[in-house]
């Protein structure tokens, strides 16, 4: 962890903040992009509701699988840093909704054949 | 779907749990059967899913009454990147939507009702964010509520709250009870006023489900994990492991989320009336 981001989680980031009003995009920063959108030179503050008013270059502290929302006036909210090894390309979901899809469908087929459900 | 937990069914304390165990061989391995599937459901939320569901069997030791039943069905759903007013307008909905189907009469209204409001207005008591045991079993003691029984402050708080306040709401309003004890807080976020973010919701004298603004800070998540098993030994229920996969969920970010645990088979009594949980179950369940 950089000295920059270390010290931003242990000073200055309001922990775990509720999610903000008036957000545009949510999800993970890769490589200093969230989505398309980057936000390297964007403007790290934090939550509105907080009296903390600290603000940095999101840059600076961002790294790859932090969960962030970005605001209107070309800021960003770190809602939860990742503050392990973990990898964007290890994420789990996709593979887990397509399990999901497939027992969902399963679940379906009796009833277009007219059974019914035992419990 | 998961069902069998090698370590974890969940660390709420008052729950006791059903063990069984795995024989591979001659290797034999204890598991338990969950409680609800809500640790698994968040750690899809870090994985990446942002609306997510399940209905699950849950089961729950040496609860049996007319409304508990050692094993139901369980709906969870959580969104992520959402408060508890959403998960209130969902719940609302979805009893909209079932009384239309069922041609049942819809609650006569909805009632957000706060907890140390309702210690006021019926046992005449300023609770607070840090009122501690004492006070509360002096409470007990001048309401005349037997807590005998109370080993810990929240046996204290739902030892009063069962005897003189739940349910003295009209019945047949849908009633959001929110704003809870910090010691109540379970996997809730507490807000910046010292309550927990969380509601219950009643209908027809029932407990219909629980709600959490969850908390998704792995620090004070593992803290209050440690302080439920702690609770768990002094309550002489079964020892159970921390599920340490859950933390190093909440470590790699799971978003600031919503979400809540309703009761299938209570939902049903509420909607045809119907008075005992066992009739639901003497086919199948326990």
């Amino acid at each position: 962890m950089s000295k920059t981001r270390d010290e931003y989680l242990q000073k200055h980031w309001t922990r775990y903040p509720e999610m903000p009003q008036r957000a545009l995009k949510t999800g993970r920063v890769e490589r200093h992009f969230l989505g398309t959108q980057s936000v390297k030179s964007l403007t790290l503050v934090n939550h509105p509701s907080s009296v903390n008013s600290f603000q940095i270059e999101a840059g600076e502290v961002l790294s790859d699988g932090d969960l962030v929302c970005l605001l209107p006036g070309n800021r960003v909210v770190l809602l939860a840093p990742n503050l392990t090894e973990r990898k964007l390309n290890s994420l789990m979901w996709a593979e887990h909704r397509s399990w999901q899809q497939f027992v969902g469908s399963i679940r379906h087929l009796p009833r277009h054949r007219a059974f019914n459900r035992s419990i | 779907m998961w069902v069998l937990s090698a370590t974890c069914p969940g660390t709420e304390p008052s729950i006791e749990v059903f063990e069984t165990e795995f024989r591979e061989g001659s290797k034999i391995k204890k598991y338990f059967l969950p409680t609800s599937p809500e640790l698994n459901l968040k750690k899809l939320l870090a994985e990446g899913a942002e609306k997510i569901f399940e209905i699950a069997p849950v089961f729950r030791n040496g609860e049996r009454t007319d409304r508990h039943s050692p094993e139901f069905l369980m709906l969870e759903w959580y969104r992520s990147f959402a408060n508890l007013n959403r998960i209130k307008m969902d719940v609302t909905e979805i009893i909209d939507v079932l009384c239309t189907q069922m041609k049942v009469k819809p609650p006569a209204g909805i009632l957000h009702l706060a907890v140390p409001d309702l210690f006021k207005q019926y046992c005449e008591f300023d609770l607070k964010p840090e009122t501690t045991a004492e006070e509360l079993k002096s409470l007990a003691a001048k309401l005349q509520v037997d807590v005998s029984a109370a080993v810990t402050i929240d046996d204290y708080f739902f030892l009063i709250f069962m005897e003189k306040i739940e349910n003295k709401w009209p019945q047949d309003h849908l009633v959001f009870v929110e704003k809870y004890p910090p010691y109540q807080a379970a996997l809730a976020r507490i807000a910046g006023d010292g309550w927990a973010e969380r509601f219950e919701v009643y209908w027809k004298g029932l407990e219909l489900a629980n709600a959490f603004h969850e908390l998704n800070d792995p620090v004070l998540q593992k803290e209050r994990a440690i302080k439920d098993l702690q609770q768990k030994k002094l309550l002489n229920k079964k020892p159970i492991d921390l599920d340490e996969s859950f933390f190093s969920a909440l470590s790699f970010g799971m978003p600031p989320s919503a979400g809540i645990a309703l009761g299938l088979e209570r939902l049903y009594m509420a909607l045809t009336d119907t008075k005992e949980i066992s009739s639901l179950s003497r086919i199948y369940g326990l």
